[in-house]
């Protein structure tokens, strides 16, 4: 999010602050170490989110996390810390601290669909996007492993698309919403990467979708750098559309650090909708 | 003993989960990876219930696999077949067993590094030593390029506090 991702954390920040949700960066967090730890090293995947989940609870907070990969780790992580004691023993005398195990962990989108809740999304908008269809990707980790991110269907959710709907957007069905970006691959593999995304932009121009509607930094990057020849689909994080629905300024601004132009898309339905604003 | 060999535990434990596979493909015919794998899941899940774990340590299906977890929820018996997959990988990396793959291998080492040099991950940093260390010197020149100028490569690496808490993690 302080990188590649910084179009997610400026929407995020600004969505939240018109929402009222006061939030504070975890204080010298780490990263989770992600598919790197757990396919090299098992207890680093499992330490490495610990110590952030170390610094949660000494803030006494709960904790959003953006990003799937980081979600679905640190989820794992207090799972497996509930449900396997030497497991539990062994990541308590690594870093260093005894786990009271009561830190609510969400996912961004979850916490504004399920806890915020639709109705309250609703009283915030300035203008419906209601010109824009899209389809939303949730990717694999919001959903999976399933019994562990208790998010939704794992096969058809709906969470995103409830939440794209409330603000306008024709949200629309389609077959791809939990096939994998490619992940970490694409640096390594990123011509079996361009197969998969070009498959899904396809499969989306298909559906009539004029963009595609994110929440992971990861799925974004990937469905946006490696798209087929001739393919030319914005793909947003919802926090950007929520934040467009919500007049914010700021929001407006970053749409253009996007590496696909948005700028047709949004001066076609939400240029045009701020005529009819609310 | 043969370190191409996995220990005995290890292979009891994997060899007990397989009994339950009957072979339905649903694994398969979901990987979003299959077509680059040598052994697709299912090929991969029986090579090892027949005893071949040697042949699977050294197959690109392990670097391969995205870790998508699709064969796992999908699969009727909830063969959690990508921690099998962690576990050969683990196994085969701190042996030095395989060169499959390599850029992949790599991928994982230095974002490992990273973490452990600073904590968090330096995009610019880690892109830059993958390249040096896998000999894909000139992928994505480009797009790397775009990127910059859009300033979503930072020059400088952000390094945490507390550093030394996620060093001992590491030991």
């Amino acid at each position: 999010m302080h990188g590649t991702a910084k179009e997610y954390d400026v929407s995020t920040r600004a969505v939240c602050k018109e929402l009222g949700i006061e939030l504070k960066e975890v204080p010298d967090w780490n990263c989770c170490g992600a598919t790197s730890a757990h396919s090299l090293d098992e207890d680093l995947a499992l330490t490495l989110p610990a110590r952030n989940l170390k610094i949660i609870e000494q803030e006494g907070l709960d904790v959003i996390i953006p990003c799937a990969a980081c979600f679905s780790r640190t989820k794992i992580c207090a799972h497996t810390m509930k449900n396997d004691k030497d497991m539990r023993r062994m990541i308590e005398e690594k870093v260093g601290v005894e786990f009271k195990l009561n830190t609510n962990i969400y996912h961004l989108m979850e916490l504004l669909a399920e806890k915020v809740g639709l109705c309250e999304i609703k009283k915030h908008i300035k203008r419906k996007l209601d010109g824009l269809n899209a389809v939303c990707y949730y990717g694999c980790l919001l959903v999976r492993p399933h019994g562990i991110t208790d998010l939704d269907d794992k096969e058809n959710p709906r969470f995103l698309d409830m939440l794209m709907a409330s603000i306008g957007v024709n949200a629309i069905d389609w077959p791809y919403k939990t096939e994998c970006c490619g992940a970490s691959l694409s640096l390594s593999k990123g011509d079996a990467v361009t197969n998969l995304v070009s498959k899904m932009i396809s499969c989306a121009e298909e559906a009539d979708a004029e963009a595609i509607v994110t929440a992971c930094p990861l799925c974004q990057a990937n469905l946006e750098m490696r798209q087929g020849k001739g393919q030319k689909m914005p793909i947003f994080y919802f926090t950007e559309l929520l934040g467009l629905a919500f007049g914010l300024k700021e929001v407006e601004e970053v749409l253009k650090e996007h590496l696909v132009d948005t700028h047709s898309v949004v001066a076609d339905n939400v240029g045009a909708a701020s005529g009819r604003e609310l | 003993m043969n370190e191409s060999i996995l220990p005995q535990e290890i292979k009891q434990e994997i060899k007990e989960t397989l009994k339950k596979c009957y072979a339905c493909g649903k694994c398969t015919s979901g990987c979003p990876m299959a077509a680059e794998m040598d052994f697709p899941p299912r090929e991969f899940l029986k090579m090892l219930a027949l005893g071949k774990e040697s042949d699977m340590l050294s197959s690109k299906t392990i670097w391969v696999c995205s870790s998508c977890q699709t064969c796992y929820s999908r699969c009727p018996f909830e063969i959690n077949i990508p921690e099998i997959i962690d576990r050969l990988k683990a196994y085969v990396y701190k042996r030095k067993l395989s060169n499959k793959e390599k850029p992949t291998q790599v991928l994982h080492k230095v974002f490992l590094d990273n973490i452990k040099r600073f904590g968090r991950i330096h995009e610019a940093g880690f892109i830059g030593e993958w390249k040096l260390f896998s000999g894909k010197w000139f992928s994505d020149l480009f797009l790397g390029a775009k990127m910059f100028f859009k300033g979503k490569l930072a020059i400088f690496p952000e390094k945490i506090k507390k550093i030394e808490e996620v060093r001992k993690l590491f030991k």
